[in-house]
């Protein structure tokens, strides 16, 4: 039986072209209808050297149901080769072709000499949202752009987190994610963004160790890496918001490098006492409970659900309600996601739902008792129903519609401060 | 339900007409994978009578007439396009080496399908016909 779903959360597969567009000088070849990139596209900050609008792509039709696409492939290949200058061509199939049975991998291995690198990764829609999209052009430059190295370089360190534009942060992250490892004395190395691109693409395999900080998005990537790079990797669910978290992340990732204890204490030190001298100097607003909310809900994807429900239990002290995890995570890896809702200060637990229908999320949340006036950290969905409820909404997962983000970041000790001045410019604007 | 399919082919085994170049076309009667000819249908009905021996030029009248582009190639335009797409309009799909822009749109227009190709036609009916059986049945096109 056909079901609705309602106020999605996430794209097809194929939206991994925002994964592309997210290296630098990688170009997305569609093979897809025309009109994918068009409607994939509506996030702000998406134009640039390439963007959707001037993606090549098939552009299939009738015709190429009936008889197959791949000469069209070739040729849009061969052509995007000849008049578009970009160091990595990732061709990416939308529903249409995988339908009919077009070998576009075959047509892909045809430009194996070409003089840039082609490579393919299978996006159809029905075989997931644009987080396993993510994981397949990821597994597409590992399985067919790099190759195992012998020379490791001792601290180099590879971190995989967000997935580019569909968190509207994820530059900021990357770029704070990076820092915080460069001050552990150890070199980040990421593949999205300013200056990173094919040379970062390169040093992968030369990596010391991957970095995953993410609840599952990656972890089929960062296993793959270690089977074919010999690549051991770290795995930390939580993203590290404010100063509980970002700690307990060094010292995690010390630990994993094998950087000294008193080293990372000195990080931390530094860190954590002009985090808390903000906090000191606001403390009077925290304790005014008459401008923030008892208890929360978040609604984002599991990286931000998760990393945020800490940040607001543990530096903040808030309550949590139901929580939901809208990125339509696989079945197998929720067991262990709702565990990590468990490990919460003052023995704190909270409840998470797996659950993609934005109706159901919203009946959920207007049967809730909040013991006041909710704080709701969800899509621009949610707005309206925090608003009948006369809560307080901050807009932080997809789709945000209310702000322009440029590399603003939540991660880290100033992340945790830059998202608690969000939070309570919107609690005190109620007052005002 | 059967439906018509009209091909643009000289040798009556090839596609291998374009649509401005074809004085007639083979239409097929097709019920589920099975085909046969049906007739053979002229499409330049007036054409014929009237330029019959003569080489086919752009001349001055016809462009002022119908806004030919006068590329010498005898194209009328638009509404020459209309007129043999209109013979062609209890057809589902036309199969030719080519279609002219003008043309595509009044099959567009029509809901007629395009599928300018070069092959067999025997060829091509085996893949047309399976796919629109599976389009009629609901049929998903993996299977």
């Amino acid at each position: 039986m056909a079901k609705l779903l309602d106020k999605q959360r996430y794209k097809c597969a194929l939206g991994a072209m925002q994964t592309v567009q997210a290296i630098e000088r990688a170009l997305p070849v569609l093979h897809s209808g025309p009109g994918c990139a068009q409607k994939l596209s509506e996030s702000t900050g998406s134009s640039g050297y390439f963007s959707p609008n001037i993606f090549p792509c098939t552009s299939i039709n009738e015709k190429d149901v009936v008889f197959g696409g791949v000469k069209k492939l070739r040729s849009t290949i061969d052509n995007a080769l000849k008049v578009v200058d970009a160091d990595l061509y990732v061709v990416l199939t939308g529903c249409i072709p995988e339908i009919v049975g077009d070998d576009s991998g075959e047509v892909v291995s045809e430009f194996a000499d070409a003089d840039k690198p082609v490579i393919y990764a299978p996006t159809a829609g029905f075989k997931g949202n644009n987080y396993k999209g993510h994981e397949q052009v990821i597994d597409a430059i590992i399985d067919q752009y790099l190759k195992k190295s012998d020379k490791k370089e001792k601290g180099l360190v590879n971190i995989w987190a967000d997935v580019p534009y569909q968190d509207l942060f994820w530059l900021g992250n990357l770029r704070e994610l990076e820092n915080l490892v460069r001050e552990l004395g150890l070199t980040p190395n990421t593949i999205f963004g300013y200056k990173r691109g094919i040379e970062n693409i390169k040093k992968i395999p030369e990596a010391e160790f991957n970095l995953l900080i993410s609840p599952w998005v990656g972890l089929s990537n960062v296993k793959k890496m270690e089977k074919k790079f010999g690549t051991p990797y770290l795995h930390l669910k939580t993203l590290p918001v404010g100063a509980t978290e970002t700690s307990k992340f060094l010292r995690e990732v010390g630990k994993f490098a094998g950087v000294e204890e008193e080293k990372v204490e000195a990080v931390i030190k530094e860190h954590e006492d002009y985090y808390y001298y903000l906090i000191e100097r606001y403390a009077d607003l925290f304790l005014e409970n008459r401008v923030i909310n008892k208890q929360f809900t978040i609604v984002a994807d599991a990286l931000y659900t998760l990393g945020l429900t800490k940040f607001l239990v543990n530096d903040l002290g808030l309550v949590p309600a139901t929580q939901f995890v809208v990125d339509d995570t696989p079945q197998k890896y929720r067991e262990e996601i709702t565990e990590e809702f468990k490990k919460l200060n003052f023995g704190i637990e909270a409840n998470v739902s797996f659950e993609t229908d934005g109706y159901k999320i919203h009946e959920e949340i207007k049967s809730h008792d909040y013991h006041g006036y909710p704080l709701v950290l969800g899509g621009y969905y949610e707005k309206e129903v925090t608003e009948s409820l006369k809560g307080n909404f901050l807009n932080i997962s997809w789709p945000v519609q209310d702000k322009v983000v440029f590399d603003r970041s939540y991660v880290g000790y100033s992340g945790g401060i830059r998202l608690i001045e969000d939070i309570y410019t919107i609690a005190v604007q109620r007052f005002n | 339900m059967g439906y018509l399919i009209a091909v643009g082919s000289s040798d009556e085994i090839n596609v291998n007409l374009k649509f401005g170049e074809a004085d007639e076309v083979l239409i097929y009667e097709v019920e589920g994978l099975s085909y046969s000819l049906k007739e053979k249908r002229k499409l330049n009905k007036e054409k014929d009578t009237k330029e019959t021996g003569t080489d086919i030029t752009c001349s001055s009248e016809s462009c002022k007439s119908c806004n030919c582009s006068g590329n010498g190639q005898g194209c009328n335009g638009g509404s020459d396009a209309e007129e043999k797409v209109n013979i062609l309009k209890d057809c589902r799909c036309v199969l030719f080496k080519k279609v002219g822009f003008q043309a595509q749109k009044q099959f567009e227009k029509k809901a007629i399908s395009i599928f300018d190709i070069e092959c067999e036609i025997s060829d091509a009916f085996e893949k047309i016909t399976k796919y629109y059986e599976k389009a009629d049945s609901h049929t998903s096109l993996r299977k």
